[in-house]
């Protein structure tokens, strides 16, 4: 999965859980036609979309469901995960990494 | 003995035949139910088909906050949606107190998030723990209700939930009474809240026997005091009720719709479910509130009874009356409004406070209906199926919980 069908989930994910977050364009192959695009990658989750430890742990779920990986030392909002960009990045790293793992094991 | 008075001067509502204060008068005072068929499950497996609920869907009961609403559990937005009508008519200016610490919560559930728990529970089954919510403890524990009002009006002073099943609502209001009184605040947003119509609610009630079995004519199933009783009708709802301290009230020109002058609570001490045959319990907590009221019992006008259509409690109840009142019982006027509303468990309290608070302020004693067959063993006055025209002082509620749970409420009308 690329980082573009990444970036679209987990922007629609947050914006469907985290109502400060403003919600994505109606199409995102028209994002930012008609006004300056909001900057999502460097929107930083907490405090400004939300401090609630509950919303964290609910988006965190549904991530996890989406893209089948596992926020196990961090959450999003955590260190290293400050921002949306960088859970986009923590996902990406994630889903490569498990492609990885099994061309390996096709390949033994 | 507090010289401190204690008034009602706000009142919100939701029950399957009204879901605000105008429309819940309007049903009861003429005798309307709201039973039916149950339709938010498929009751095809389940002894009973129908119940009293809301008819109001989940989206519509939310006020505020509609994005978030799926992390309250339905019986919080009843009771934030009866205690926002509550706390508009009082008229208090909850954005502005002058010592939020003065304003107290007290407001109970008697099964809390059942709907949230069953749905969490098929999740856990289905999908392991790391998927359950995290929202599934606050949405499902019975003080939620008390937390999320006082979040939202800002009240900081006595804040607690108070659980004794079926008597719930009137224990709050019972406890709320004894704060003001006793000065340790000014106002109480205080009442019952209750949404139990799930799979495990129809089918824990039935297991034992408690429903009506009467599918064939739901409308008819609720019959407090009747000989073809077979068991109540489960409802759901909210009562909430904003009290105050009677100079508090006057000093900001409050409108007063009635005053709460004795509270009485008791144990049975005597089985799970079952009320003790001897009354014991029952009788003690009448004469405790008219102790608390300083009345004699011929000065209770109307008793707003339990009456919950059960074999059990309508003769034991009864009985009871019986032997608070003696001779005068005959000339009581009783009747169970659960026989429109349905049973609605820890909401009762706060329903039928209202119910009896509205009674004394119109002058219309609300009636028993589906009453048809008379029981010798219930042989009082019930106010049989339309609603009379009386001026009475004094109003008695009763409601009484599942663990032997006793509590009577005793309102004077106000004014003139």
């Amino acid at each position: 999965m690329d980082r573009k069908r990444i970036r679209e989930e987990v922007i629609e994910i947050l914006a469907n859980k985290l109502h400060k977050l403003p919600p994505p364009p109606p199409s995102w192959e028209t994002e930012g036609e008609d006004e300056e695009p909001f900057d999502y990658d460097a929107q930083v989750i907490k405090p400004e979309i939300t401090d609630n430890h509950l919303d964290i742990a609910e988006v965190a779920m549904d991530l996890e469901d989406a893209f089948g990986v596992n926020f196990e030392e961090a959450l999003p909002g955590d260190a290293g995960m400050e921002s949306i960009g960088k859970v986009i990045d923590y996902i990406q790293a994630r889903i490569q990494t498990a492609h990885a793992k099994t061309a390996k094991k096709e390949d033994d | 003995m507090s010289d401190r008075r204690v008034v009602v001067t706000g009142m919100g509502v939701l029950a399957c035949n009204g879901i605000d204060v105008p429309s819940f008068w309007d049903a009861i005072s003429q005798g309307r139910h709201g039973i039916r068929t149950i339709t938010t499950l498929d009751t095809a497996l389940h002894e009973t088909s129908f119940a009293g609920q809301v008819p109001l869907d989940n989206l519509t009961l939310v006020i505020g906050d509609k994005k978030n609403a799926r992390r309250k559990d339905r019986f919080v937005h009843l009771a934030l949606r009866a205690a926002a009508e509550a706390m508009a008519m009082s008229g208090l200016d909850f954005k502005n107190w002058k010592n939020p610490f003065r304003v107290a919560t007290i407001v109970g559930s008697g099964i809390g998030g059942l709907t949230t728990i069953e749905e969490e529970a098929k999740v856990l089954a289905a999908r392991g723990p790391s998927r359950v919510s995290p929202f599934l403890v606050p949405k499902m524990i019975v003080d939620s209700a008390a937390g999320d009002i006082s979040i939202m009006y800002g009240a900081k002073g006595p804040n607690y939930c108070i659980t004794t099943a079926c008597a719930t609502g009137s224990h709050c209001i019972g406890a709320a009474f004894h704060h003001i009184r006793h000065g340790q605040c000014d106002v109480a947003i205080t009442g019952g809240s209750e949404s139990p119509i799930t799979h495990l609610g129809l089918a824990g009630f039935n297991s034992m026997g408690a429903l009506s079995r009467r599918n064939s004519s739901p409308e008819t199933a609720s019959r407090p005091f009747d000989r073809e009783r077979d068991g109540f009708v489960i409802g759901e709802g909210a009562g909430i009720l904003i009290i105050e301290e009677l100079e508090h009230a006057r000093a900001r020109g409050a409108t007063i719709h009635a005053e709460i002058i004795g509270y009485g609570c008791t144990g049975d001490a005597f089985h799970e479910t079952q009320p003790d045959p001897t009354g014991a319990g029952g009788i003690a907590c009448m004469r405790m509130a008219l102790e608390d009221a300083r009345l004699n019992p011929e000065a209770i006008g109307y008793i707003n009874a339990h009456g919950t259509s059960t074999k059990y409690n309508d003769s034991g109840e009864t009985k009871v009356i019986k032997q608070v009142f003696g001779d005068y019982a005959r000339s009581l006027m009783i009747s169970s409004t659960k026989s429109m509303t349905g049973h609605t468990l820890g909401a009762a309290g706060g329903i039928e406070a209202i119910v009896s608070v509205l009674a004394l302020k119109n002058g219309i004693l609300p009636p028993t209906i589906n009453y048809s067959t008379p029981d010798p063993e219930c042989d009082l006055d019930y106010i049989p199926n339309t609603a009379r025209a009386v001026r009475t002082e004094y109003a008695l509620s009763n409601n009484l919980g599942f663990g032997g749970h006793n509590a009577s409420l005793i309102f004077k009308r106000f004014g003139d």
